[in-house]
């Protein structure tokens, strides 16, 4: 059993085993042994091919499922489903960018200073603006549906092989980057990898520009191994060191294209994990292949990723040998996942907390909506996930940590805004995106009354949005943030940007009277049900259907419309829907997949 | 191991861990051994650190200004600020002239300044800098959780309340980062809320909260998803309300700091166990044209900060509050050619408190021996870190910064 892994038994070995749930590393944070982990037992679960096991598969596989396709899943079998999301690639229209050319030093210097400020700013601003644009791109095909697989693959990649716009200020080089991702998605990791270590975006990203031949910088040689290839633990400080010769001289030449400089490079003789000789960067790559660390290291990120648990020792190694024999090729490993009675064990279904990403997109996909790819963008990066951004090399930390008391009402405030039941401003005022030194309303007096009178949270609800000043009139001009708040002034045009759709009159396209009736549900128990499993990742438990209907059968009863008539109510029965539906996006269980 | 972007955002995971014990017995003894002066986790009124961070490179040579010193007289024109205008400390030294209630702090006693403040190898990289001062190791986010964040696992190991450690403003810094003791984070009280239209949609979303008894998908999750969710509707109770009924004692400027500053001390205030609260003014990145933007800064500094200081003095919640202020480098000791300043290395911090030993700490970095053009620090921040820790939290600063830093008497 995991249980006894000493592995876990130290935070920072614990987290670098992968991407465990939260409580497993809270507990490793107090230095505890884990011994409560509860058992992973990956029994047999009987392998029912149902709606249940469907939804399940997209929800991992990609970003959840329409109602329709989990009928055409359950129709067309197991075997069938797996093989088209492993192997079925869509057409894709590309999106056209370019490298956008960094002023000349020497012609800038010739100019005034506030000109030479000026055309740094020109640049930086249509290079930012080229990435705000492709980031959008990128969350159309997301919530597209057309290719899911390969979305969820490029997404796993991109927290897996991180480079952030932190660090990489020529913004194009993350396009390239992702574009180089979305070609291996799915192809070989072994090729992914050897790719990485020319890529413009992360050389820049982890100085190896700086790494040169008697002064090396083990930046990247560092986090290969320890996050790209192999693990903490299945190497030493003097691999790191010698790796980083390896790699020494790699850079990129002042377009931003891949560059060895031969002088910079060290070419004397290193010893990498026992093999010695005169390697470079692809002598390497190909010595890290070959150690079992590294199929186990990418099986168990891949694993631990698709089910949301750490997998037991005995699989990865399963798993390992597996990916070894078919070259790193990821169809053949990801089609034997997906087939794996184990993938579907209760341990694993429904009990993976959604990220942000998938989250917004999960919500468009499931309300079968298109919604504007800044609201998905802004939204995830509100609920802590900005694309391009991630926080640190090693990417983002999946599961419960996500969920904090203010992202859980956020996450509810965001789903209530795409179905046009919540204002932005009601939205972005708890957010990182309200950067304006604009001077808030202070409450109204009434106010505290009204939040001691047992609906404390319904305290300013009849406050009309109107009413607040960010409505009336734009943000007041703020100085330049600091660059440390990057996100800051990115959050500010996405608001700008969420304010212009609400100002546009953008309203999802939903009609769930329509809907309801379509399904043949027209008692308040049978619409409410159909909302739910809609709605849902998950299957929502009894309690949780009982008081979705009693809240639908109150409201109805309030509107004076008999069970039954709902649907014919017109705007009256959309409006109470909405709310619903409002509410069922708001739940915890909305949470999960 | 932590890292967590959604900390710049909304800070770290949540009470989801809290129904979870611990199994070895020894190890809630030893959290249990070093109680700490900010009291255990239900004291309404601990000792509290408010942390402002000072984003973008605050010009320490424009806060408190060498005025009598040569090199700095030569090495500054458009950003120096005459010897006649600077609120005088001493023949040397004196405050930027905008810094009028701050200076007033500081002649009460109650204003510590520690000059010199860096760290070695400096980086200049804001995001970079930042991080090693998110987390007082030179390794940044790579050596782990946000200092704050391993000051509250080093006071109180696992148990936590919502409202330990509160961020308010754009986004919350990394040092609050925790995935033990997750910050709240709101641009402004009334914002950390579930909006609804309706009041019987609020009463559902409230009964979504209770547990339930039934076998489903994901049950175990779900249950603590579930007290999340019942924390936060809480916790957001608590912030609203204390905002909202929040008496003033101080005015303060109508800004975002202001009103950032206005939810600290009404969080203060109301006693809901907070221990640090964080908050930030941005804007410090004064390449060209600098001296109106970094006027401004100050101005903004001065009419916020000391408001909240105003607003704090002779209650008593304002005996159990310090304040430090910081940036994540100080600017260049010469000026550059568009009236501004680049990225340097060391700058002064600021710590005050009605509780605080004011007047100058550390030492003034010399304005001769240079490294690349750049002051060379005189104390490492984590001196002030730990100082606070140890001193003001009585929390032991070696767990939290790895390391015994020389102490200052600041406290």
């Amino acid at each position: 059993m995991s249980d006894d892994r000493p592995e876990l038994k130290t935070l920072r070995r614990g987290y670098e085993e992968g991407m465990k749930p939260g409580w497993m590393t809270t507990l490793a944070t107090l230095g505890v042994l884990v011994s409560a982990a509860p058992a992973q037992t990956v029994q047999s679960h009987p392998s029912t091919w149902d709606a249940r096991a469907v939804e399940h598969l997209y929800n991992r596989a990609g970003f959840g499922a329409r109602p329709s396709e989990i009928e055409a899943g359950v129709a067309m079998g197991k075997a069938a489903l797996v093989e088209s999301l492993v192997t079925k690639r869509v057409e894709v229209e590309p999106f056209f960018w370019e490298r956008i050319e960094i002023p000349d030093p020497k012609a800038l210097r010739e100019l005034p200073a506030d000109e030479q400020r000026e055309k740094q700013r020109e640049f930086r601003e249509k290079d930012r603006r080229q990435l705000l644009e492709y980031t959008g791109w990128w969350y159309d095909r997301l919530a597209s549906g057309e290719d899911p697989l390969r979305e969820r693959m490029v997404l796993f990649w991109h927290g897996f092989f991180t480079s952030s716009v932190e660090d990489v200020k020529r913004n194009w080089l993350l396009i390239q980057q992702n574009q180089l991702v979305r070609d291996h998605a799915l192809g070989s990791y072994a090729e992914l990898l050897s790719a990485m270590l020319r890529d413009p975006a992360m050389l820049t990203y982890l100085d190896n520009q700086v790494n040169r031949k008697g002064n090396p910088n083990e930046n990247l040689a560092r986090e290969l191994m320890e996050l790209f290839s192999l693990g903490v633990g299945n190497y030493t400080e003097e691999d790191v060191k010698e790796a980083a010769r390896a790699l020494t001289g790699r850079g990129i030449n002042r377009d931003g294209e891949y560059e060895l400089h031969p002088r910079q490079h060290d070419d004397g003789k290193k010893t990498i994990l026992g093999k010695s000789g005169k390697f470079d960067g692809d002598d390497l790559v190909a010595i890290l292949l070959k150690q079992e660390a590294c199929s186990k290291w990418v099986s168990k990120r891949l694993i631990a990723y698709f089910e949301g648990v750490a997998p037991t020792p005995d699989r990865v190694a399963a798993y390992a040998t597996f990916l070894r024999e078919h070259d790193y090729q990821l169809q053949p490993f990801l089609k034997r996942l997906f087939l794996d009675p184990a993938f579907y064990r209760d341990e694993v279904v429904g009990a993976r907390v959604q990220g942000p990403v998938d989250f917004m997109v999960g919500l468009s996909r499931r309300l079968g909506v298109r919604v504007p790819p800044i609201v998905l963008g802004g939204g995830s990066a509100l609920l802590g996930q900005r694309l391009f951004a991630p926080p640190s090399v090693k990417g983002w930390e999946e599961g419960e940590p996500w969920i904090t008391t203010a992202t859980l009402m956020q996450r509810g405030n965001l789903a209530g805004f795409v179905l046009g039941v919540v204002k932005v401003d009601d939205v972005m005022s708890g957010s990182d995106l309200e950067v304006s030194d604009a001077p808030e309303t202070p409450m109204a007096p009434g106010e505290p009354g009204g939040m001691d009178d047992g609906h404390p949270m319904g305290g300013d609800d009849a406050k009309p949005p109107a009413a607040k000043p960010q409505d009336a009139k734009p943000p007041a001009a703020k100085p330049k943030d600091g660059k440390g708040k990057g996100g800051g002034q990115q959050g500010s045009q996405v608001l700008k940007e969420l304010r212009r759709i609400e100002a546009s009159g953008w309203v999802a396209a939903l009609n769930f009277s329509a809907r309801m009736a379509k399904a043949g549900a027209r008692t308040d128990a049978e619409i409410a049900d159909r909302m739910v499993d809609d709605l849902l990742a998950i299957r929502a438990p009894d309690d949780t259907r009982a008081r979705m209907r009693e809240f639908l059968a109150h409201e109805r009863e309030d509107a004076k419309i008999a069970e039954g008539k709902l649907l014919d109510a017109g705007g009256e029965s959309e409006r109470i829907l909405r709310r619903l539906a409002h509410l069922v996006l708001s739940l915890p269980e909305a949470q999960l997949e | 191991m932590k890292q967590l972007d959604r900390r710049q955002v909304l800070a770290g995971a949540s009470a989801v861990f809290g129904c979870f014990s611990l199994s070895a017995s020894d190890a809630r003894t030893g959290l249990r051994l070093f109680l700490p002066a900010t009291g255990a986790v239900g004291d309404p009124t601990p000792r509290t650190l408010v942390v402002l961070q000072l984003s973008g490179g605050n010009d320490g040579l424009s806060t408190v200004v060498p005025y009598g010193d040569d090199v700095y007289n030569r090495s500054r024109t458009a950003t120096r600020i005459d010897g006649k205008d600077v609120l005088r400390i001493d023949g040397y030294r004196g405050l930027h002239p905008e810094l009028k209630k701050l200076k007033s702090v500081y002649d009460q006693g109650q204003l510590a300044i520690v000059e010199g403040c860096g760290y070695p190898e400096p980086i200049r990289s804001h995001f970079r800098s930042m991080e090693v001062w998110h987390t007082a190791q030179a390794r940044g986010r790579s050596a782990g959780e946000g200092w704050i964040g391993k000051l509250c696992d080093a006071a109180y190991g696992k148990e936590s309340t919502a409202e330990f450690v509160v961020h308010i403003g754009a986004s919350a810094p990394y040092s609050v980062y925790s995935v033990s003791h997750p910050a709240i984070a709101f641009a402004t009280p009334e914002g950390y809320r579930w909006v609804s239209t309706d009041r019987d949609d609020l009463k559902a979303y409230r009964a979504s909260s209770e547990k339930s008894e039934g076998s489903h998908d994901g049950r175990a999750v779900l249950d603590r998803l579930r007290g999340v969710l019942a924390e936060a509707q809480e916790s957001s109770i608590k912030i609203r309300r204390a905002a909202a009924g929040y008496k003033p004692k101080a005015e303060y400027p109508q800004d975002e700091f202001g009103n950032s500053l206005r939810a600290a001390a009404a969080v203060i205030d109301a006693r809901i166990g907070t221990r640090v609260l964080s908050v930030e003014l941005g804007g410090f990145d004064s390449h060209n044209n600098q001296r109106n933007q970094h006027d401004d800064r100050m101005r903004r500094l001065d009419a916020g900060l000391g408001a909240f200081l105003e607003d704090l003095r002779g209650t008593s919640a304002g005996d159990h509050v310090v304040v430090v202020a910081f940036s994540e480098f100080g600017r260049r000791v010469k000026e550059n050619g568009s009236g501004g300043t680049d990225h340097g290395v060391a700058a002064p911090m600021f710590v005050a408190g009605t509780k605080v030993h004011g007047g100058l700490h550390g030492k003034h970095p010399s304005m001769t021996d240079l490294k690349d053009g750049d002051l060379v620090h005189t104390t490492d921040f984590r001196s002030v870190y730990g100082t606070l820790i140890d001193e003001w939290l009585g929390v032991d600063s070696s767990k939290v910064l790895d390391a015994r830093y020389p102490r200052l008497a600041i406290v």
